[in-house]
């Protein structure tokens, strides 16, 4: 009588199992989630510090006063852990109008020279450069793209223009 | 004996409640995690941009013919040069130079037209010197207003919208007409439209500024030049809603329709597009 309902040591344990499991399934799988988030958005500060670095270091005072200047700014950016391209462009200035970041073409001076600067090759490199000649907008899509836009000036031919810093990074 | 089984299984639903709580814990806490830095970020993004701004309008060079642009006019001008020399003979920055100045901001801040609205002013806040808004300059959004059906909700509900034929407004303020001519807020109307400007300022949310101090120069009774310093300021802020709301019954720049500021604020249709 005494032995009513009784199955064993682990039997009898059995209902109480199911909780269990369920809570440390649960657990675990917050666990990893939460960090899978904090990985995702630490990247992502990454990527922002870069961004940031690359466009404190080419704005400098905000005052580029020649080609060889720029040039000079682009050799300090250095080593960074993201692919970009960063450059000048007198088109937001002139109110063209720019269907997206990935038409902006890189201003050219009396000399033709381009003013641009990034860690990766141009696909093409035929004609005045323009930031989808480095990211095109289908390889985005698979990208993480991070941009950012500052205003500055550029002294051109004595006169000193209202131009735009466009600075894209991706990884 | 019997009550083992029942014991371990509330022991279980314990532990399972404790789990419960530290998961809702973790996930909150995943959520949140890094909106400080995010919003910080931008912060930082967003007064990086407002400063550079300023000093690219101060220090470009504008063509003097307003109907030109600096990449096709044969006469070229500092900005703050051709503002100092305007400014110093008759106290006023003329319409023409105006425009110059407001195209050029124009220009400047195209990149964030559609998403932000800014006003630029330079002014006298110096005791020794007449206080005076000098030039103050206001793009902001024709946001339409739109009822949304909200019969027993207790409140109405609008829908703002841009404009779809021409989405902004820029415009020149402080301005009162003598004798035909603009001349800018000075005394008593300089005080009020700080007032109004300050109050503006406190309920548009979060703003970006940067400011600096420009010299200008004007010409004394016995035809000295005196410099004296002015004061350029730059605010951005996400583009919202000016006009009169249920709680707000006072108008921050315009009652109903975003083209027609209110009379205090001395406001003139910029004519830039």
């Amino acid at each position: 009588m005494l032995n009513k309902g009784f199955i064993g040591p682990i039997g009898d344990d059995l209902p109480s199992l199911i909780p269990l499991l369920f809570g440390l399934v649960m657990f675990f799988s917050t666990f990893t989630m939460t960090f899978s988030s904090f990985d995702a958005r630490n990247t992502e500060f990454g990527y922002d510090v870069s961004v940031m670095r690359i466009s404190r270091t080419l704005q400098s005072n905000s005052y580029i006063y020649n080609y060889n200047n720029f040039q000079k700014l682009c050799d300090n950016v250095g080593l960074v852990n993201v692919n970009y391209v960063a450059g000048i462009s007198s088109q937001a200035a002139k109110q063209e109008d720019i269907r997206n970041i990935f038409d902006v073409k890189f201003f050219e001076n009396g000399a033709g020279e381009s003013f641009y600067c990034s860690n990766v090759d141009p696909i093409d490199s035929s004609g005045p450069l323009k930031i989808s000649d480095f990211l095109s907008i289908p390889d985005s899509l698979d990208e993480t793209v991070i941009s950012k836009i500052f205003p500055l000036v550029v002294e051109d031919d004595k006169v000193v223009k209202p131009m735009h810093l466009f600075v894209v990074a991706w990884k | 004996m019997n009550s083992k089984g029942q014991a371990a299984v509330t022991d279980a639903l314990y532990f399972l409640l404790i789990i419960t709580f530290l998961s809702i814990f973790l996930f909150g806490f995943a959520n949140s995690y890094g909106n400080l830095v995010r919003e910080q970020v931008n912060d930082e993004y967003n007064t990086a941009f407002t400063t550079n701004a300023l000093k690219t309008i101060l220090y470009s060079s504008t063509p003097r013919d307003p109907s030109e642009n600096i990449y096709s006019s044969s006469e070229v001008d500092y900005l703050l040069s051709l503002i100092k020399e305007d400014y110093s003979d008759d106290l006023q920055i003329d319409t023409a130079e105006r425009k110059v100045f407001g195209k050029t901001i124009l220009s400047v801040l195209s990149p964030i037209q559609d998403t932000k609205d800014y006003m630029f002013y330079i002014r006298v806040p110096s005791e020794s010197e007449n206080k005076k808004m000098i030039y103050f300059f206001i793009h902001s959004t024709n946001f339409e207003k739109e009822a949304v059906p909200s019969e027993g909700l207790g409140r109405n509900f609008f829908i703002y919208s841009a404009n779809e034929i021409a989405s902004h407004s820029n415009f020149f303020c402080g301005l009162k007409s003598v004798d035909g001519v603009m001349k800018s807020f000075e005394g008593q109307e300089y005080i009020d439209l700080i007032a109004r400007f300050d109050k503006l300022r406190a309920n548009i949310g979060s703003v970006s500024e940067a400011s600096s101090s420009i010299t200008l120069v004007k010409e004394t009774d016995d035809g000295e030049l005196k410099n004296f310093n002015a004061e350029v300021i730059l605010m951005i802020w996400d583009a919202t809603w000016l006009g009169v709301t249920q709680d707000r019954i006072r108008p921050l720049f315009y009652r109903d329709d975003p083209t027609t500021p209110d009379a205090g604020w001395g406001c003139e249709d910029a004519g830039l597009p």
